[in-house]
């Protein structure tokens, strides 16, 4: 097989690669349980797609007063979300939350490879919190025969 | 495999009712309505449904035993209020049984019409202030009186899931059968779009609902569901929802 075959075949697969890694990180990551009920936190839900170049994270911050309670950092490749509720509330009298108040909403998200980290746009509105978060993929032009 | 489905409704309901129904799906817009409809129109708990399709689980609330799927009933004015509301999921695989028992369930009480209370999940949804309504329905003549009453029938792409499939067992067993989507989030809680589809059922069967408390608690329902909506998205995979978001060959 002539060798630039070859080496765009490979990069097909290290792209697959990346895609297929990226989606089990996603599921893996939305079977956790919602809450770190010991410090009194909640992991807000998420949904994750990419849109060009961008993998844009929409997260649910309802009861989030505004953006100055918003913490967004990047801390060795994993971004860390933190955002403190306007009131505390209780999840109900549920045994395992019974008496437990939660504070804050807590996310922790895994960047994928290749994403800008400076580049990183984040906007919150209407109680969402839109991340943009800009990656560079290597592209090769496939010549069509 | 198929599994057997039991409904047992203690009261006698009285033939002409509106049979509502507020299943899990995108948004929870379902749960969200019929719990909130349960409450303003103060409907009484009258049976249930179960099946080994089901999750295993019994809920407790304020020391009192409810099961997951439940029927509530009672009359607004001289109309009697059939209210199918549930907390769990329909596993994917368990739908086309649920859809046939229920509609089976419908004409065997000869109510009104089935009226499907739910969500059309947009990407969109976060820059929407007041979400739309559209109406789905086979019977033409039902999406008509509902663009007279002011709401969009849904005119291109896939109904998807559970209610698509009771719109098709009311369309083969002659029971007037629409649903009431609004725009909503796919995987939050979104009471603002349970609110739009109560309006557009106030004014389809001519009685409203106050949705002043729902709007009003909006952000505690966001927060309180959550878990519920995870377990709803992780239960829906393979449901047909999916094709909500595809294009339809018949438009190629």
């Amino acid at each position: 097989m002539e060798e630039w075959i070859t080496r765009y075949l490979r990069e097909f697969e290290r792209e697959f690669d990346r895609l297929r890694e990226e989606i089990s990180r996603i599921e893996e990551e939305m079977l956790r349980p919602l809450y770190y009920i010991e410090n009194g936190a909640a992991e807000p839900l998420y949904e994750a797609a990419w849109s060009g170049n961008e993998l844009v994270l929409r997260v649910d911050l309802a009861g989030v007063k505004s953006k100055e309670d918003i913490s967004l950092t990047v801390v060795d490749g994993k971004l860390l979300l933190e955002a403190r509720l306007k009131k505390p509330f209780t999840v109900g009298e549920i045994t395992l939350f019974r008496g437990k108040r939660i504070t804050e909403y807590r996310l922790e998200f895994a960047l994928p490879p290749g994403a800008v980290e400076e580049g990183i746009k984040a906007r919150f509105r209407n109680g969402i919190l839109e991340i943009r978060i800009p990656v560079e993929t290597h592209r090769v032009k496939v010549r069509v025969e | 495999m198929e599994a057997s489905w039991e409904i047992n409704v203690e009261k006698e309901v009285p033939e002409g009712a509106y049979f509502l129904v507020g299943l899990p799906d995108v948004g929870l817009v379902g749960p969200i309505s019929t719990s909130h409809l349960v409450k303003v129109f103060e409907l009484e708990e009258i049976g249930y449904i179960d099946s080994p399709a089901l999750p295993a689980v019994l809920l407790f609330h304020k020391g009192k035993p409810h099961f997951p799927m439940r029927v509530y009933g009672g009359y607004r004015g001289d109309d009697y209020i059939l209210v199918l509301h549930a907390d769990v999921a329909v596993p994917p695989a368990h739908i086309h049984e649920l859809a046939s028992v229920l509609v089976g369930k419908a004409v065997e009480e000869k109510v009104r019409e089935i009226v499907l209370l739910g969500g059309i999940a947009v990407p969109n949804r976060m820059k929407i202030e007041k979400p739309k309504t559209y109406i789905a329905s086979i019977k033409p003549e039902v999406m008509e009186e509902a663009r007279s009453k002011g709401i969009e029938p849904l005119s291109d792409g896939f109904v998807g899931g559970i209610y698509a499939q009771i719109l098709k067992e009311g369309f083969k067993r002659g029971v007037r059968t629409y649903a009431l989507l609004s725009e909503c989030f796919f995987n939050y809680p979104d009471p603002g779009a349970a609110a739009a589809t109560l309006k557009a059922l106030g004014d389809m069967i001519g009685h409203e609902v106050d949705v002043k408390k729902l709007l009003e608690q909006e952000e505690e329902i966001r927060i309180k569901l959550r878990e519920f909506m995870k377990r709803t998205m992780e239960a829906m995979r393979g449901s047909g929802k999916e094709y909500e978001f595809t294009v339809p060959a018949l438009y190629a």
